[in-house]
């Protein structure tokens, strides 16, 4: 039992953002049919990591979906989408403005058999404006917005952030808006159009940035780990690995000091204030890292557990995946792909109590797995299938 | 008639977090009460200030009402539990226990309200080991491995500076709080909701679970470049970087034409995906950043996206804020407000084309609405309270 019982998506989505969109319905039980090309498929079903000529990263984001393949530039294929609109509560898409239109299956086309619809678009740029016709990445997205010039070191290069939080923010963006309109539609019983674009998404994610440059003439930019307000809040290099570290108060700060063994420095009591060591936060990073430099990760945890401080090592992939606190909230869950064998995925982070994680996690669809269902569902029968099959339709 | 009037929610929230997540609801229509301590939401103080005012405040609050309530002492607990009556949601960003410690935790509640709807959200979530461990949000960040998946090689993990994780936190628990209201209307029930920014930043880290359970490869930083294509990097040239996405053979040979690398193009070390990804560090990019760095940004940047390969100069906050397809995509709003004059800000991040947001002009002073709260569910001795020092 789901909340998205029985709700039916129709999801054009390709690569990452759309379907990290619409893996979240699924999560809830929205019935997802994903439409893919017959050559192929979706693009990401080449992407690495590939073991035996399956894709890990389509495994990974298209769980608990369906997959029909279609040519959708087609007249059958055409006439197959609008009968699976009729059915259908939402549609998703991520393809370049104005594509959808051009094959004569946009919003406008869809409203006319299925009036209550909810068509759910992911952009890059918007529809509006000189780069609303150019495909964007991540990486172009990433530099545009602001966000690698603010993020890194003073003295080195702008640095993007590692995984493709264009694409799985504004994912999130669009299924925030889609639930936005079905709530409505639930009330109203009328469908809309929900537009979520790459940039403004990532734009609308630098709000302090733009608020001091957009009001004030403020410029910000790269400046490091540490935090502006109070120090220490950093990450520091130990003898196997990284940790962060946040002490919020000067009392504090003297448990820390007391605990870590950093008592009988003379050098010490220059950075007895909060302000003091904001201002000497590079030497107080130096003094720290220079004391800690023989410890480990589990040796400074250790000796700083019973003081309200916050820290952690930096955990990377490995660690994270046999985490106990992850694995404690549902984070790391197994999947047994029919291609792939068991892989560790990432679980749903929206605990709703009445709706726990199922006990067993469905595996992403192979290409075309559920055309011939679906095809019958829609009233088919097997001769029109197969011709259709023939004539590389579906 | 926007798309969730009649909804409302009693909004705990003190910080960024909790506070973004109902101004989603609120700009769509959600009436949202703010229950703040009597010191205040701590961005009343945050930067940039104006006239005595937090414009960070007025942002992620503008549209919500205020009251000020001290909900540990006694008539404030009473208070909160009578105010539950009339809303349908209760979200908070206290730390772990505490809503039980004062007697007003989910239990408790439901008791009052078995339909309410209780959402949470924390830095490490309400169980498992470490959900009593002090946090921060570096800290959570630290243990949600996108830290640790940026940076360059050998160097040290790189925090996102942007709060990441508490911006895809709200967006979950604003998504979640739809949900259980979706629920509430199909089965009539509340539930709890609970969700935390280790496991929202942690469910950002794309493929790497895969390429690590799969093959046992890592993912970890590598400066700007993707493990899956290249090149797929940023570059520096005479005046500034580019970014530049190659992720096809077709967007490989293209780039090569435009900028006039027909040397690259035939060499056999990189004529294959395979080969420009084996031999990146070895080999390509050395090369790519030598002649880059002889070009201009925007001479690279033309060349690219005329010839249909992504790529961007990559841009400071003035030169994205200034950018002509901002305004015009409206990104970037504006709002008048009797204290502050105009204030431009980010603009919600997803339209709807029927039900369209709202841009609120006012944010609440402290306690504004504390009266007229108060008489909703009956109570005018306002005075009275306040005499108490409870509001």
């Amino acid at each position: 039992m789901g909340i998205l019982d029985g709700v039916k998506v129709i999801d054009f989505t390709h690569a990452y953002s759309g379907p990290f969109c619409t893996l979240n319905l699924a999560n809830f039980g929205a019935e997802v049919i994903k439409v893919e090309r017959i050559n192929g498929g979706d693009q990401s079903r080449s992407w690495a990591p590939i073991k035996n000529g399956y894709s890990g990263y389509y495994a990974s984001f298209n769980r608990g979906k369906k997959s029909i393949t279609l040519d959708i530039a087609s007249e059958e294929g055409k006439k197959i989408i609008f009968d699976l609109i009729k059915g259908a509560d939402i549609v998703c898409s991520n393809f370049k403005v104005g594509t959808l239109e051009r094959y004569g299956i946009g919003y406008e086309d869809m409203k006319k058999v299925k009036p209550d619809i909810i068509y759910a678009t992911i952009s890059g740029f918007g529809n509006k404006g000189a780069l609303s016709k150019y495909a964007a990445y991540d990486i172009v997205i990433q530099a545009m917005s602001g966000i690698m010039d603010v993020n890194g070191f003073a003295d080195g290069g702008p640095t993007k952030v590692g995984p493709a939080i264009g694409d799985s923010y504004t994912g999130l963006i669009l299924l925030l808006g889609i639930i936005t309109a079905y709530y409505n539609r639930l009330k109203t019983g009328k469908g809309q159009k929900v537009d979520a674009t790459m940039l403004g998404s990532l734009f609308s994610m630098l709000e302090y940035p733009i608020l001091e440059y957009a009001n004030a003439d403020k410029i910000i930019s790269r400046s490091g780990n540490a935090c502006l307000y109070y120090a220490p809040d950093d990450i520091y290099k130990v003898k196997d690995g990284y940790i962060a570290l946040s002490v919020k108060s000067d009392e504090l700060w003297k448990e820390f000091c007391s605990k870590i063994g950093l008592t009988n420095s003379d050098n010490i009591k220059r950075f007895n204030s909060n302000e003091e060591r904001i201002k000497l936060n590079d030497e107080l990073k130096v003094l720290l890292e220079t004391h800690m430099a023989d410890m480990t990760r589990q040796e400074v945890e250790e000796r700083l557990k019973d003081i309200d401080i916050a820290v952690s090592g930096v955990i990377g992939i490995e660690e994270a995946l046999e985490d106990e606190h992850l694995k404690a909230r549902n984070m790391v869950i197994d999947v047994v792909d029919p291609m792939l064998g068991k892989m560790k995925l990432v679980g749903n982070p929206m605990n709703l109590s009445e709706n726990p994680p199922p006990e067993i996690n469905s595996p992403s669809p192979l290409l075309g797995e559920n055309t011939v269902d679906i095809m019958k569902s829609l009233g088919y029968n097997e001769n029109e299938i197969e011709e259709l099959q023939l004539k590389k339709v579906i | 008639m926007l798309a969730l009037d009649n909804v409302k929610i009693l909004d705990l929230s003190d910080g960024l977090t909790c506070a973004l997540a109902t101004k989603y609801l609120v700009d769509n229509g959600a009436e949202v009460v703010k229950i703040e301590k009597i010191s205040g939401d701590k961005t009343r103080s945050w930067e940039p200030k104006k006239n005595g005012g937090s414009l960070y405040f007025h942002y992620l609050n503008s549209g919500k009402k205020s009251i000020t309530l001290d909900i540990e002492s006694e008539y404030g607990k009473e208070i909160f539990k009578k105010l539950i009556g009339v809303y349908d949601v209760v979200c908070t960003n206290s730390e772990p226990g505490y809503m039980e410690s004062i007697g007003l935790g989910y239990e408790e509640l439901k008791k009052i309200k078995p339909e309410l709807i209780y959402a949470s959200c924390t830095y490490f979530g309400d169980n498992g080991p470490m959900k009593y461990k002090k946090a921060s949000s570096l800290v959570a960040q630290a243990r949600g491995v996108a830290m640790d998946m940026t940076g360059v090689e050998n160097g040290y993990p790189v925090k996102a500076s942007p709060s990441i994780a508490e911006h895809y936190t709200a967006a979950y628990l604003s998504t979640a709080i739809l949900l259980a209201l979706i629920d509430k209307k199909i089965r009539g029930i509340g539930q709890k909701i609970d969700i935390s920014l280790q496991d929202c930043i942690f469910s950002s880290i794309e493929a790497a679970p895969a390429a690590f359970s799969v093959l046992g490869h890592i993912h970890t930083r590598k400066g700007n470049f993707d493990p899956a294509a290249a090149p797929y990097d940023t570059y520096k040239t005479s005046d500034g970087y580019v970014a530049i996405g190659c992720s096809t053979q077709d967007q490989w040979e293209k780039l090569c034409d435009a900028l006039h690398f027909d040397d690259l193009k035939f060499d056999e070390r990189f004529n294959t995906g395979d080969k420009r990804r084996d031999n990146y560090f070895s080999d390509l990019q050395g090369i790519l950043s030598e002649r880059f760095i002889t070009m201009g940004k925007n001479d690279v940047k033309t060349k690219c996206m005329e010839s249909g390969i992504p790529c961007a100069a990559v841009m400071n906050i003035a030169e994205i804020t200034n950018l002509h397809d901002i305004s015009e995509n409206g990104f970037l709003t504006a709002s008048i407000d009797k204290k502050f004059g105009q204030i431009r800000f980010p603009a919600l991040p997803f339209k709807l084309s029927n039900t369209e947001s709202a841009v609120w002009n006012h944010s609440p002073e402290l306690g504004e609405n504390t009266e007229e709260i108060l008489k909703e569910i009956g109570i005018n001795d306002y005075i009275f309270s306040c005499e108490k020092e409870i509001m």
